[in-house]
């Protein structure tokens, strides 16, 4: 069975894009001490960033692709959905006065973390997932 | 199910490295069939069966609560 996946490469490609747009914005903010608000457009460029490289990282083959691979990205598939649904509804009605959800970033990025953390875990034998 | 994938590699004198090399699968595999944490689909279990040169139900088996 041959995945649709990108090179290996990208992994390191993903992991480094996702850092520097990390820690980039971290380090200009305490150079410069600008206000959040003339920030927010370089903070957008950031967070789109770092969700393409997590985006890559995810999207690239393992060193061994096999059937037991493709059964632990499906289920971390599954679970950071389901997560990503549950932390949605948390935020839009789960605080006081039905605050809605106003950064699909937010969702975004935690389904990747769970995904990501997921599927390491189910790839390690740590976590049988029935 | 029963899963006595473990018996009959060790009975072939494999290493997990060794039969997931001649399955074409990672060792990670190997360790979460022998660990009954994934069932592996029924090219994989041929794949096993073939290399230890037994039959697929030497290796897995039917238990009464599978059948609930």
């Amino acid at each position: 069975m041959q995945s649709r996946l990108l090179r290996r490469a990208y992994k390191i490609v993903g992991l480094t894009l996702f850092s520097l747009a990390f820690l980039v914005p971290i380090i200009l903010g305490l150079i410069n001490q600008e206000p959040w608000e003339q920030t927010a457009f370089r903070r957008q460029v950031a967070n789109s960033i770092m969700l393409f490289g997590l985006l890559l990282f995810m999207l690239s083959r393992e060193k061994v692709e096999d059937e037991f691979v493709d059964f632990c990205r499906l289920r971390a598939f599954r679970t950071a959905l389901i997560a990503g649904v549950i932390y949605f509804l948390q935020d839009a009605f789960g605080t006081l006065g039905g605050n809605l959800v106003d950064s699909s970033f937010g969702v975004l990025i935690m389904q990747i973390a769970v995904y990501v953390v997921m599927f390491y875990v189910l790839k390690a034998g740590l976590f049988n997932g029935k | 199910m029963v899963n006595k994938l473990k018996h009959y590699r060790e009975q072939h004198g494999f290493t997990q490295e060794q039969l997931a090399t001649a399955v074409g699968v990672s060792r990670q595999s190997i360790i979460s069939i022998e660990k009954g944490q994934y069932v592996p689909t029924t090219l994989l279990a041929l794949k096993l069966a073939s290399a230890l040169k037994v039959t697929v139900e030497n290796i897995f088996q039917l238990e009464k609560m599978d059948w609930k």
